[in-house]
């Protein structure tokens, strides 16, 4: 291996703390190896770890392509998923039910899917939103079953001494959805295009 | 303030038809109207009956709707679900505005709601994916070998590095600066 | 209620004028009151609750009108006399002629009954859910599973929820768990004479293929010997010998001991299933199970 060829592969190994040690690339030949091995002898010190980028994306790429295959040969058995719905988080799988809270326009036997994705996972790997997962890789589809109101709740207000009491009975409009399907169409980094969803706020 | 909806009765979801996972169908079987013909109380219920009712039925073909006058008596609704749930509404003085109201409530519910606290907003048959969490998940597989007692597990498991340790740390850091230092001079 | 009744007799015997008026100016404390109250409460109690009313026997009851909504409700559309055929139990028709035999009503049209429907609809059940099944699970699953979606308690479950109860002509009501599956069944075969084949099963599929959610194929069929039948399977797989391996194991000699055996295949030392449970034994039998259950689910979602 001659030199230049070697410095090009140091200075693609880059601590992973963030601390830069580009200034001393030039002689660090043999200083790299020493850090290793010295940090490596500590018991319980910092877990410094020398990162070779290549092999990173080397890995990267082998999982991405072990998630694709499965969904491929729709091996990945049953999936869940978290969704952002009216203002709380859900997870959910297929099957389902659950209770939105509050007024919601949809109708009973109305079919909706639901896009504001945060998490997927099966029982073998997890795709995790930054915050959202790709717009179009998870198609869940839910049907609202029924809307109804929530049991009596009471807001009693009452101020000592002062001679103030209120009393105040309420309902929530509930709305109550069944999950058909949770499926992950397409292939990672490569979803299937979506349309009419351009206005749509996420 | 008030925990009296602590007494009332708490329930979980429950779809014993396994509406919706199919196709969606309305749990609303029957509605009887029951009013009084000349009594005012019957007023909005009588004017229900006379201008709305005939859309109200054009759009919900799967209700069957029947009318009991019944005289001086206060006007009902009375609907009866799939589940064999019976539910009256008190309709004394509604207007056809209200009448109708609740008969759309009535025709999307699936049982009688009234009195019942849920407990959690979520059923789910699959608690779990990914398995539940056991003492053997992420088991270190060194403990398979291990044979007890011995004086190396016995003790306290210490993560957390000493003053010592970080302070011999810092000082071959330093040791590392200084060669980097001389090297480049 | 009881304020009423002593209001309507009072009135009564005033307009009869048998008891002097003065009787009811009389202000004294009611001492009547409360032991009438609890008379007619303890006769009531004595007596037990009301029998169930029919539906039918109601005022308010168009029996046009409830089969009309109930074809809209399920979303299909029937032959109406197919649809009345299928709601008439047996013994209902039977008896029904037998009185008009004995009344010596000689108009009388005896009624059909859904006999024959429901051995039709049976069929088009038992065969669709084999269909579907088949795609995914092996023979003896599938049996396991078209036994269990067939049987009168679940059939008569679907039938209970999609309001049958009310409108199957029977002997006795509420109506029994049979009746109300051979009354579904019917109607699957009263489905496929009306808007045919197809409609038909797309109905037993949203009706009791659906009664699956949230069940778990495995809860309902179990092999008796776990580990044999996993031997069986592997051997026509091509792998002869399985090494169970004891992975973990906690709580020892305790009540609450738990083991956890892996099985690997000998060959290529790869895990074929895992499982747990509170002697050796059983956690063996899971772990054949946990493998059975990942050679058939290759192909499923569940």
């Amino acid at each position: 291996m001659d030199n230049a060829e070697y410095q090009h592969k140091v200075s693609k190994l880059s601590l992973r703390n963030g601390q830069n040690y580009s200034r001393s690339l030039g002689q660090a030949g043999n200083l790299l190896s020493s850090i290793t091995k010295r940090y490596s002898t500590i018991i319980a010190s910092t877990p410094y770890e020398i990162v070779d980028e290549d092999k990173e994306t080397n890995v990267a790429k082998d999982i991405i392509k072990k998630i694709n295959d499965q969904i491929a040969q729709s091996q990945e058995g049953r999936l869940f998923a978290i969704v952002h719905l009216a203002g709380k988080q859900f997870r959910i799988t297929e099957g389902d039910v659950l209770v939105v809270e509050g007024y919601w326009p949809p109708n009973c036997g109305d079919k909706i899917s639901l896009d504001k994705v945060l998490l997927v996972g099966a029982s073998d790997f997890t795709l995790i939103g930054r915050p959202l997962v790709q717009r179009g890789l998870v198609n869940i589809e839910a049907t609202v079953i029924e809307k109804t109101l929530s049991h009596t709740k009471t807001h009693f207000r009452k101020k000592r001494r002062k001679q103030y009491k209120r009393i105040h009975f309420y309902k929530i409009p509930q709305t109550y959805l069944r999950i058909n399907t949770v499926k992950v169409t397409g292939e990672l980094n490569n979803p299937p295009e979506v349309r009419g969803l351009e206005k749509a706020i996420f | 303030m008030s925990n009296s909806h602590l007494f009332l009765k708490p329930a979980f979801i429950t779809t014993p038809g396994q509406n919706g996972v199919g196709r969606y169908f309305c749990q609303l079987q029957r509605v009887v109207l029951k009013f009084c013909k000349n009594n005012g109380s019957s007023r909005g219920m009588r004017e229900f009956i006379e201008n709305k009712l005939i859309d109200f039925v054009k759009e919900t073909p799967e209700v069957a709707v029947y009318m009991k006058p019944r005289r001086h008596r206060t006007p009902i609704i009375r609907a009866e679900y799939l589940n064999g749930d019976t539910q009256w509404v008190n309709a004394r003085n509604f207007t056809e505005d209200e009448i109708l109201k609740w008969l759309q409530l009535l025709k999307t519910q699936s049982s009688d709601k009234t009195g019942i606290r849920l407990r959690k907003l979520l059923h789910t048959d699959h608690p779990s994916v990914q398995g539940p969490w056991t003492p053997y998940t992420f088991r270190d597989p060194k403990l398979n070998l291990a044979e007890f007692p011995s004086p190396e597990l016995a003790g306290p498991h210490v993560v957390e590095t000493t003053a010592t340790e970080e302070l011999l740390e810092m000082y071959k850091n330093q040791q590392i600066e200084d060669v980097n230092e001389k090297r480049a001079e | 209620m009881l304020c009423r009744q002593t209001l309507n007799l009072t009135s009564r015997i005033i307009n009869q004028n048998l008891i002097p008026i003065q009787f009811i100016n009389s202000r004294n404390i009611k001492r009547w009151v409360s032991p009438t109250i609890k008379e007619i409460n303890r006769r009531r109690k004595k007596v037990g609750p009301d029998p169930i009313k029919p539906r039918y026997s109601y005022l308010e009851w168009n029996y046009d009108v409830e089969l009309y909504c109930f074809g809209k409700r399920v979303g299909e559309t029937f032959k109406d006399n197919f649809l009345r055929e299928a709601l008439v139990q047996r013994e209902y028709a039977n008896v029904e002629e037998f009185r008009a035999e004995k009344e010596g009503n000689e108009s009388y049209v005896p009624e059909e009954s859904n006999t024959q429907l429901a051995s039709e609809g049976h069929k088009i059940i038992y065969n669709y859910i084999g269909e579907v099944y088949l795609k995914s699970y092996p023979q003896d699953v599938t049996t396991a599973i078209q036994n269990y979606l067939t049987s009168d308690k679940l059939l008569g479950h679907v039938a209970k929820y999609l309001g049958l109860t009310d409108l199957v002509k029977s002997v006795e009501y509420p109506p029994e768990t049979k009746t109300l599956a051979d009354a579904f069944k019917a109607i699957v075969a009263a489905l496929e004479s009306s808007s045919g084949l197809e409609r038909a099963q797309l109905f037993v599929k949203d009706f009791v293929i659906v009664q699956m959610n949230g069940k778990d194929v495995y809860d309902i069929w179990t092999p008796e010997r776990p580990f044999d039948y996993l031997m069986k399977l592997l051997e026509e797989k091509g792998i002869k010998e399985v090494e169970p391996r004891l992975c973990n194991q906690s709580a020892v000699n305790t009540i609450l001991a738990n083991y956890q055996v892996g099985l690997y295949n000998k060959a290529d030392k790869k895990l074929l299933g895992i499982g747990w449970g509170e002697s050796v034994k059983i956690a063996k039998d899971t772990a054949a199970l946990d493998a059975i259950q990942k050679i058939y689910c290759k192909h499923n979602s569940n």
